[in-house]
């Protein structure tokens, strides 16, 4: 009972103090510790709105045969007072809160008031309690108290949840539905729905704070109390913006504290558009690119390109089920109910997979058969798929002789029928299709002229012919596939080429193939002697091709054994003099161990035959590289004859200096033809040109000789 | 489905490895500092939906990735300047004391090498386009062409692993395994992610597995290097004397006694080398009809230029990469290597810009008179560019250009972007004047083209998120249609 007396005898003054607070509003300065005190206003605040409640269930609801008994009267007396108690409290907590930063003013102002109010009801109500005895007043009056808690209550609410918090699920609001990008002008669609959202609830023609009507242009153009809006010649652009970047805190931000800020962005957008000179009038395609308007707009608004689809998503489990490794359906993104098909395997595919697809017949909005053997017929089941924008049936087996079914695709934007027979005549049935913008159809015959003409009659859709074998290339060089250069019997040669429908022309005889003289490769060629095979690939439409060439080396004889009259250059060592007779040609990268070399030497090179041979020619194959220095031999003597002492001079070749053009590292091929002679000995004598070419940077330096075989027929 | 044989191999596994330890509670929180996501049961985290986010602009990347660094200065970014200060020294004002690589930092003199190739003004952006590239300058108006871009790294392989992965070091996935984990395969008869290597006669830079890696995601989404010879794909027919049902029954019973193996192990690398074996099995007809050339028509073969029909070659691959692209590869990764020209730039250049010229046009060419283009983001370029001055000696139209990290140009093509001239470099082609996009923003502006928001694309590895841009990035809204 102690502190029921305490209560009772605290609620005097604590109402009283409540009204002093509200009616010296203005001077209160809360301290920080206070503020603590004001912050346990969201806790409070549930005591009294559900003793309230109970007390006014209590008063009201009770059947009147309890309301007899004596503790009911108790019962409700406790909680009268509790409710009075706790909403004084809860009101000035609040009132301490409401002097806290950040809250929407007007609200805050009915929601106090409101709060206070029901703190003296209750005050008054519990005073009087032992006065008012007929019950229609005493319900009237519980009522009475009861709508102006659920009305404080729901402005509470909105303060802290925001308004419409509860019903906001339910009732959507309707967003004004923005044009798309390319339509959209830069006021009406990019400016002024912000103005809508964020300032004109103050500046309109009801409420015009500082003066300012912005609800009109003729009205935002005349500005308010502090002048005109915008000031292009200004730095930074005027009132409008000055008003925009102050900081929160101050007087004159706007929106200002405790209204709904501008973001970022919208920020942006406002400065580039006054910076922009304030358009009123264009649309912003006409701002030129790279225009900052016009790319916080492009981020802003939506292109006209991004479809919509207003059908139903599809049944998820069917699009699983009818989905696996040959026909892969999948939704367009996360939460598109469109649906892209692609058919994959050509054997996989028939009229009855399609159709398989017929529970989802306005979901799919992209059907690919690139490849797959689809017939005619097929199409009518693919008119089924209404909402089908693209369509690729790109080397197809149709003719094109249904192609009028497609007619009942009437969302169709393209159409790819390359590689397939459809004729121009019948392109001109699908001219209902009033979205179809391009049609493909390279690869099928249509000639240029026809797809322009096409185009003059349905000038809504290009047809797309491609490119065209109007040019001449030239063709590449055949490839030679022998593996093996040196012949110790008759070889077959191995040319060919990738192109179907090439023909290859050959030479042995060091000349360049022609395209009407040269004898025409076929694989029967069998090569019997040592020389250089040379072709070139030829085929109608194009320009003959670059000649490739290959030396081919016979070899009869296998010398026993080579002497080398002085050692090669040490980083090209070779194997010594068995580097010339081992039968193994090697490939032009010259620091493989496979050749050896003399920096501005003469080579001699003595071969021996255990047994003596009747030899008629020797092959010397060596590398040129003029950049390298790699020369050719400015003289090449052969020797031959019964021992190394007994020898007799049998030729001299003088090889030609390369040319100035001829730079490219390249195999070359000396091959010296002498009558037929008995030896079993056989010496060569390779003489470097004393320097390299004067048109060569280093003139003065010394050639290099490079040898890696001698072929002895 | 897949989550719930994932959890029971792990939940075995965890059974294992504790008994194992004996060690009661204490080892059940270390195994949780082990294997941080076993307890995980954030189904978003471990299947991730293989869906766009929002609608792609294009489904299909095929990227010609020009590798060794071709000059942008010879080829796209026209300095006259340059020319008229031809061997005079780099002001250091405009250097500012960057940093060079160790193959010039040594050089008393940075001459400034103008181009010695003329440039043309073509398509309706007015671009600058050297007269070594005449078929790519046909297709301009085709072409998103930026000159701004630049990278972190001024060396061949951090540089091309930055490209590839976002990261210089390498062991992230490529941006193509990021692909193939965000949006899955198209054609599942096929890997979605496919590596195709070329050649050319100028100095070359090698390329590794790693640039085409999976990183720490599943082994799926490894890309899948064909081979250059005539066979793509080594050892896809069956051996003699074994026909296709024989196949079969071989990988079905193959599969029991992987599925048993994982029963044991919970390894979740056997089940990928299930899927493995049965995609093989599937690409066993799938892919001899890719790469089967005899029915392009003739014009394509001019198109492309006689080369696309000698296997191995840039134009071969050009033409392979359409023809997988058009049979659903999501991400077809050309290279072409011998850009990287630090001497007898001229020469070198001219070979390497007949090898891709032509084909790289085609390639723009075929896929938009099938009405692909759209779908299909084309991009050619290389890891960096090349520096305005000269390495080594410098004659009047001779010289070799070191690597330049600090701005070079890259096209895009189709795909969603928009075509024209993005960027401008400053005279000296050095720094950039305006509009940079990092290595970070270009791929973040790849994804976004592809559907994908960068910054949700997430694999959580060794306790840490990773993104392909990891965490920087934005999206080049200004390239995008």
């Amino acid at each position: 009972m102690k502190l029921k007396n305490a209560i009772v005898v605290t609620l005097l003054p604590l109402n009283i103090l409540l009204l002093f607070f509200l009616c010296f509003s203005s001077k209160i300065v809360v301290p920080a510790w206070l503020q603590v005190s004001g912050r346990m206003h969201p806790l409070l605040l549930h005591f009294p709105i559900v003793l309230i409640l109970l007390y006014a269930g209590w008063i009201l609801m009770t059947p009147r045969d309890i309301k007899k008994n004596t503790w009911y009267a108790g019962i409700a007396e406790t909680l009268l007072l509790a409710a009075a108690f706790t909403t004084v409290l809860t009101a000035l907590t609040g009132f301490l809160l409401s002097k806290e930063q950040g809250y929407e003013e007007t609200t805050v102002n009915w929601h106090k008031w409101l709060g206070a109010i029901l703190s003296f009801l209750l005050f008054v109500a519990w005073t009087l309690r032992e006065k008012i005895k007929t019950p229609a007043l005493v319900s009237t009056s519980v009522l009475i108290t009861t709508v102006v808690l659920l009305l404080g209550a729901h402005l509470g609410g909105n303060i802290t949840h925001g308004e419409n918090f509860v019903l906001a699920p339910v009732t959507k609001e309707k967003q004004k539905e923005l044009p798309p990008l390319e339509e959209a002008e830069i006021y009406a669609h990019l400016v002024e729905p912000l103005f809508e959202t964020k300032c004109m609830s103050c500046h309109n023609s009801n409420k015009s704070k500082g003066e300012l009507i912005m609800t009109t242009k003729e009205e935002l153009l005349k500005g308010g109390k502090s002048g005109k809006l915008w000031d292009t010649t200004l730095e930074d652009g005027g009132l409008l913006l000055q008003r925009l970047h102050l900081p929160l805190e101050a007087k004159k931000h706007m929106p200002p504290i405790g209204k709904p800020q501008l973001s970022p962005v919208e920020i942006n957008l406002l400065k580039a558009w006054v910076r922009g000179g304030a358009i009123m009038d264009k649309r912003v395609i006409e701002l030129p690119d790279g225009d900052t308007l016009k790319m916080i707009a492009a981020s802003v608004l939506k292109k006209s390109g991004d479809e919509t689809y207003d059908f139903e998503a599809p049944d998820e489990r069917k699009v699983q089920q009818l989905s696996n490794n040959n026909r892969v359906i999948t939704p367009l993104a996360m939460e598109s109910p469109a649906l892209a098909v692609s058919f994959y395997n050509r054997a996989f595919y028939s009229r009855k997979e399609l159709e398989a697809l017929q529970p989802l017949e306005t979901q799919i909005v992209s059907l690919n058969l690139d490849n797959m053997p689809v017939k005619d017929e097929d199409l009518a089941v693919i008119a089924r798929f209404k909402n089908i924008r693209k369509l690729i049936l790109n080397a197809t087996d149709i003719t094109g002789s249904t192609l009028t079914e497609l007619n009942k695709l009437q969302q169709l934007r393209s159409l790819s029928l390359t590689g397939t027979q459809v004729k121009a005549e019948q392109l001109k049935t699908l001219q209902t299709l009033a979205q179809l913008k391009t049609v493909y159809v390279w690869n099928t015959g249509i000639t240029d002229q026809q797809a322009s003409q096409l185009r003059q009659s349905h000038p809504i859709t290009y047809y797309h012919t491609g490119f065209k074998d109007t040019v001449t290339l030239k063709i590449t060089p055949p490839i030679i596939e022998n593996e093996e250069f040196v012949m110790t019997k008759p070889t077959t040669l191995k040319l060919k080429h990738y192109i179907k429908g090439t023909v290859i022309r050959y030479t042995v005889d060091g000349k360049d193939p022609d395209s009407i003289t040269s004898p025409i490769y076929d694989t029967s060629l069998k090569l019997q002697e040592t020389g250089l095979v040379k072709a070139r690939a030829f085929k109608p439409g194009w320009i003959g091709s670059d000649v490739v060439q290959q030396y081919f080396y016979k070899t009869t004889f296998k010398a026993d054994t080579a002497i080398l009259a002085s050692d090669p250059d040490p980083s090209y060592k070779g194997k010594g003099g068995n580097t010339l007779i081992d039968l193994e040609k090697s490939d032009l990268n010259f620091r493989n161990g496979k050749w050896i070399a003399y920096h501005g030497k003469t080579i001699t090179a003595t071969m021996l035959f255990n047994k003596p041979a009747n030899v008629s020619s020797i092959a010397i194959s060596m590398i040129k590289s003029v950049n390298e220095h790699i020369f050719p031999p400015a003289s090449i003597q052969v020797w031959g004859g019964k021992d190394k002492d007994h020898l007799t001079l049998l030729q001299t070749l003088r090889p030609d200096p390369p040319a100035k053009d001829d730079r490219d590292r390249k195999s070359i091929m000396f091959d010296s033809r002498f009558a037929t002679r008995e030896v079993s000995c056989i010496k060569i004598v390779l003489q470097p040109i004393p320097n390299v070419k004067p048109w060569l940077k280093d003139k003065g330096a010394q050639s290099w000789l490079f040898l890696d075989e001698v072929f002895i027929n | 489905m897949k989550k719930e044989i994932l959890e029971h191999g792990l939940g075995y596994n965890r059974r294992k490895f504790l008994s194992k330890l004996s060690l009661g509670l204490g080892s059940v929180a270390l195994g949780s500092l082990l294997i941080p996501d076993l307890f995980s049961k954030d189904p978003e985290e471990a299947v991730m939906a293989s869906l766009p986010r929002f609608a792609p602009k294009a489904k299909r990347v095929i990227y010609l990735f020009q590798n060794g660094a071709p000059s942008q200065l010879d080829l796209f970014d026209y300095k006259p300047l340059l020319q008229k200060m031809h061997g005079e020294d780099l002001p250091a004002s405009i250097r500012m004391g960057q940093r060079l690589t160790g193959m010039t930092s040594g050089q008393d003199k940075f001459p400034l090498a103008g181009t010695r190739f003329k440039f043309g003004e073509y398509g309706q952006a007015r671009a600058q386009i050297s007269e070594l590239l005449p078929y790519t300058a046909g297709v301009v108006d085709d072409l998103c062409i930026i000159k701004t871009l630049h990278t972190e790294a001024i060396n061949h392989d951090p540089a091309l692993t930055f490209f590839q992965t976002g990261a210089q070091v390498g062991n992230r996935p490529s941006m193509g395994a990021w692909l193939s984990y965000g949006l899955g395969s198209e054609n599942k008869n096929l890997p979605a992610f496919c590596v195709l290597l070329s050649k050319g006669k100028g100095n070359g830079q090698g390329v590794y597995g790693k640039l085409w890696t999976n990183g720490f995601l599943d082994s799926v989404h490894q890309g899948v290097q064909f081979s250059s010879g005539e066979n793509p794909v080594l050892y896809l027919n069956n051996p003699d004397a074994i026909d296709k049902t024989d196949r079969r029954r071989m990988l079905d019973k193959l599969a029991e006694l992987n599925e048993t193996s994982y029963e044991e192990f919970g390894d979740p690398e056997i089940k990928t080398k299930i899927q493995q074996y049965e995609m093989a099995y599937r690409m066993q007809t799938a892919v001899p009809e890719i790469t089967d050339m005899s029915k392009e028509p003739e014009s394509i073969i001019k198109l492309y230029g006689p080369d696309c029909l000698v296997p191995g070659t840039y134009a071969a691959n050009c033409l392979l990469a359409r023809k997988l692209s058009e049979s659903g590869v999501r991400f077809v990764q050309l290279y072409h290597q011998g850009w990287d020209a630090h001497d007898n730039l001229p020469g070198q250049i001219i070979g390497q810009c007949k090898d891709v010229d032509q084909a790289s046009a085609a390639l723009i060419t075929d896929l938009k008179q099938r009405g692909l283009l759209d779908e299909t983001l084309v991009i050619w370029g290389g890891e960096f560019g090349r520096t305005n001055y000269c390495q080594g000696v410098l004659t009047k139209d001779n010289y070799g250009r070191d690597h330049h990290p600090r701005c070079f140009t890259v096209w895009m093509a189709g795909g969603g972007v928009k075509p024209g001239v993005y960027g401008e470099t400053d005279e000296f082609g050095y720094n950039i004047a305006s509009n940079p996009v990092h290595v970070h923003d270009f791929h973040a502006t790849m994804l976004n083209l592809m559907g994908l928001d960068h910054e949700q694309l997430i694999f959580k590895h060794l306790g840490r998120r990773y993104r392909l841009t990891d965490v920087a990035g934005n999206v080049m809204k200004d390239l995008i249609a």
